[in-house]
């Protein structure tokens, strides 16, 4: 079981290297392409900075917290982006033949389908959020301990994973309808601008959906609270702050009983 | 001009097959007009006004800029670059219509139906939902059409501009997304002009992006007098004939070249 | 060792239910719509293939060619039958089975679109977990075979068919797989380019004792590498037994279509020759292999009719199933 593991592990960095090997190779696009979209994405920090210059806060956070928030989000995002771009591209897959072809090998599907393609251009997502991040580290006091400093690092890897879920339950939904599911482009990137303010702000019955259907809650919310000391929230349990790995393993362990949902569902149908 | 008239007729019902993405799109319209609805209503908590906006200003703009989204089409249009790389757009040049006449014709026809399909509903959701207001007189709603169909034209404009450039650029997507992100930045789609601060605003005022959102939400909003208004339609008229008189000059530019290269 | 018979195979049965669509309705109303008819793609089919043999599996289009070996590598599972492969049961033990295969289909490519070839096939050693040492030799030796050099480092997207078959032969041969599936391998292909594929296959099964199921339309690829062949139609095995059989009752008719300058006044009758179809200047001429050379007939025809153009059409396995269903389907020994 754990050498089956080890070599899809394996085969995945193969080739994944692969895919990043040919991307590099034309270089002068890809660079301006990734430079022209870092600097457009930018521009949305740039205007949630111009709106908390004219409101000075929302529901009590200043720029500097709204910018921790945004980066959080958006190098979570950029992340799951990045290595979930298989998975975005799966229904292409699906509608061209090509998952009998991953059948025929020794090898996992769900594997193959992350390897099929890895996208370093979404660096720009991630380089522009890590400036909003270090803007945010400027623009706050955060009280430091060795605790906050480890789990900084591991509370983005949680939202990572958590995006990277909810890719995954985008491209299973096409095992059984052939019409690209939007619904999960409005979850992803709907879901990576929400999280870029305060959860608290929204109406009651999103708040409800994305904490026990889809937990964006802890992307940035709960780690931002954490990190900040906010005084809000003070009647919530201490362990939630300990929940985004959990949330991010649940959600991920879910998209992936339901990916061998679908798999079986196409072997039993023939699509 | 009964030519013209037929090329928008026929993108017009060419739009209307796209069925299925319709649903999605409007889904993920309204996803984010509620999500910049009550990024609002928290910015709002403990005043009533800024800058002389009051929230259902703020609230009214936002479901007005989503409702415009898909009219001006500000993402993802490369029909004509498309066209240049592959070839094809030679059948074009050839043909004895007036080419920026003919584009401008289809993306007429697309912008009705996305009017119809995408930005009406979208408004009727911000209506029900978040309470929204309405244009305050008939007067209103006719200067808010007039600006809608000039913002359309204005973003065809840069859009056209755009494409023609992959005549002479070897990647023209970098161009591109940067147009792209330019428009929805400088457009006040993420932030509404009045919210940003002097510098920035004078600067993103004198842009043509400006009229591609805030200019017609600043109508419907019914912000602008008689003479603001105005002055304000006449910025739109004036940005969209400088933009085609580029374009058409590009135009001309590029037949030339491609009949002296032969193509 | 292992199980003398390879493949086996026993009342092996697929239904698919396949929802009507009404014309018209939209994408949910199709998901919720319960009218559904049930189709038998693959209808109790029993064979068995030892170690070693070339076996042709040959069917009009739509007749289960696809379905069944979709069955036989684990992409899809069988309605109820049962299947063993190299003794292993192809839909539970599918990453397994993965290694000891090769299936090479005619339309699509198992090699990565916008690599060179050389990196596809470097992909699939990893894939499939070659050693280092068997990979290069074998390598070597289809480089040679094939002659792939001259493409070696050419994106995959920019080969020919030929080239591309050329190039899926070798990844899926690469492993050294003990059963290699082809879904239509000459399919659009030159004369010369299939003569050289069919050589390949031959040296393979005899080099390695590799066993061969061919899916073809092709009955020429069919009667090159063959002894052995099976007839499906409509989900059912109607014959399984020798190819020379089937041959010399149905595949020695050969058709001369010629364009003629004008159309004759009457029928064309030739020594060996009888026309079978007419459609104006255009005649459909059919003669027996064994009594006539294709060139025999064109010299006699040109020397008494002013010829414009001609082709020559092979037996297709439409045109023999539909005869094996004219003399009724008892009349074969099978």
């Amino acid at each position: 079981m754990t050498a089956i593991l080890l070599q899809d592990i394996r085969l995945y960095l193969t080739l994944v290297e692969s895919r990043v090997r040919s991307q590099a190779q034309y270089r002068g696009s890809f660079l301006l392409v990734t430079f022209v979209t870092f600097l457009g994405m930018a521009t949305e920090l740039v205007a949630v900075i111009f709106l908390l210059d004219t409101f000075g806060d929302i529901a009590g956070w200043g720029v500097g917290e709204i910018a921790l928030l945004y980066g959080l989000a958006g190098i979570a995002f950029g992340l799951a982006e990045m290595v979930g771009a298989g998975f975005d591209m799966f229904p292409e897959m699906i509608r061209r033949g090509e998952l009998d072809q991953l059948l025929l090998r020794p090898a996992g599907v769900f594997t193959q389908v992350m390897a099929a393609d890895f996208q370093l251009r979404r660096f720009s997502r991630i380089g522009q959020a890590l400036v909003a991040l270090i803007l945010a580290l400027r623009w706050t006091s955060i009280a430091w301990t060795p605790e906050k400093m480890l789990y900084l690092p591991l509370a983005i890897l949680s939202g990572a994973i958590m995006f990277l879920a909810v890719f995954v339950l985008g491209a299973t939904l096409c095992f059984w309808t052939v019409e690209s599911v939007e619904v999960i482009n409005t979850l992803t990137n709907g879901g990576s601008e929400m999280t870029g303010y305060p959860m608290s702000i929204y109406h009651d019955l999103m708040q409800r959906f994305f904490t026990f259907v889809i937990p964006l809650l802890f992307v940035s919310y709960i780690p931002a609270l954490y990190l900040l000391d906010r005084p809000e929230r003070a009647d919530w349990p201490g362990w939630i702050v300990l929940m985004p790995p959990v949330a991010a393993a649940c959600l991920v362990g879910v998209s992936y009983i339901l990916w061998g949902v679908g798999v079986r569902h196409y072997r039993s149908t023939g699509s | 001009m009964r030519l013209y008239l037929e090329i928008v007729r026929r993108a017009f019902s060419r739009q209307l097959t796209y069925r299925a993405a319709t649903l999605a799109g409007m889904a993920t319209n309204c996803f984010f007009g509620i999500l910049r609805s009550y990024v609002f209503m928290a910015a709002y908590t403990g005043r009533v006004d800024a800058r002389g906006w009051t929230l259902d200003d703020a609230l009214t703009y936002v479901w007005v800029g989503q409702a415009l989204i898909m009219p001006v089409f500000m993402w993802g249009w490369w029909d004509i670059a498309l066209a240049i790389r592959s070839g094809d757009v030679v059948t074009y040049l050839s043909k004895p219509f007036d080419f920026y006449g003919y584009w401008l014709s289809q993306d007429a026809g697309r912008a009705i139906c996305h009017t119809l399909t995408r930005g009406a509903p979208t408004l009727m959701f911000g209506l029900l939902v978040f309470d929204i207001a309405l244009p305050s007189s008939a007067l209103n709603a006719l200067s808010f059409a007039a600006s809608v169909v000039l913002a359309v034209w204005i973003s065809f404009g840069l859009r056209f501009l755009l494409n023609i450039s992959a005549f002479w650029l070897l990647d023209y997507r970098g161009p591109g997304i940067l147009l792209m992100f330019a428009t929805s930045f400088f457009s006040g789609l993420l932030v509404p002009l009045v919210f940003w601060p002097d510098w920035a605003r004078t600067i993103a005022e004198a842009l043509p992006f400006s009229g591609i959102i805030q200019v017609p939400a600043d109508v419907y909003l019914g912000k602008l007098a008689d003479g603001a208004l105005l002055g304000a339609l006449v910025f739109q008229l004036a940005w969209a004939l400088a933009l085609m008189l580029a374009g058409r000059r590009l135009i001309s530019l590029a037949i030339t070249r491609v009949v002296v290269q032969g193509g | 060792m292992a199980d003398p018979a390879t493949i086996v195979v026993e009342g092996l049965q697929r239904t698919f239910s396949v929802r009507r669509r009404e014309p018209g309705a939209g994408a949910l109303r199709h998901l919720l719509s319960r009218s559904s008819r049930v189709v038998r793609a693959v209808d109790d089919i029993s064979f068995e293939v030892p170690r070693g043999d070339i076996v042709g599996y040959v069917g009009p289009n739509g007749a289960g060619k696809s379905t069944t070996i979709k069955m036989l590598t684990g992409i899809l599972v069988p309605s109820s039958g049962t299947v063993r492969v190299l003794d292993l049961v192809p839909w539970q033990q599918r990453r397994q089975l993965a290694s000891h295969i090769g299936v090479v289909f005619g339309q699509r490519t198992q090699l990565w679109w916008d690599l060179p070839l050389i990196e596809s096939l470097e992909l699939l050693r990893h894939v499939y977990r070659i050693p280092p040492r068997r990979f290069v030799d074998n390598l070597t030796r289809f480089r040679e075979i094939l002659e792939l050099d001259p493409f070696l480092d050419t994106p995959v997207r920019q080969l020919s068919l030929g080239q591309r078959m050329r190039g899926d032969l070798a990844a899926a041969l690469l492993h050294d797989p003990e059963i290699l599936y082809l879904d239509e391998p000459t399919i659009g292909l030159d004369v010369v380019a299939k003569a050289r594929i069919r050589e390949f296959l031959q040296l393979v099964n005899r080099e390695r004792d590799v066993t061969v199921l061919l899916t073809t339309h092709d009955m020429s690829d069919i009667a090159h590498l063959c002894r052995r062949m099976m007839i499906i139609d409509h989900g059912r095995l109607i014959y399984d037994g020798s190819v020379s059989a089937i041959r010399e009752r149905y595949g020695t008719a050969r058709t001369l279509i010629v364009d003629l300058e004008h159309e004759p006044d009457e029928p064309i009758c030739l020594a060996r020759g009888r026309e079978i179809r007419a459609d104006g200047p255009r005649r459909w001429i059919q003669f027996r292999r064994d009594e006539a050379t294709a060139a025999e007939l064109i010299a006699e025809l040109s020397s008494r009719y002013p010829v414009r153009d001609l082709t020559i059409e092979e037996p297709e396995i439409e045109g023999i199933v539909r005869q094996i269903y004219e003399d009724g389907l008892d009349s074969l020994a099978t």
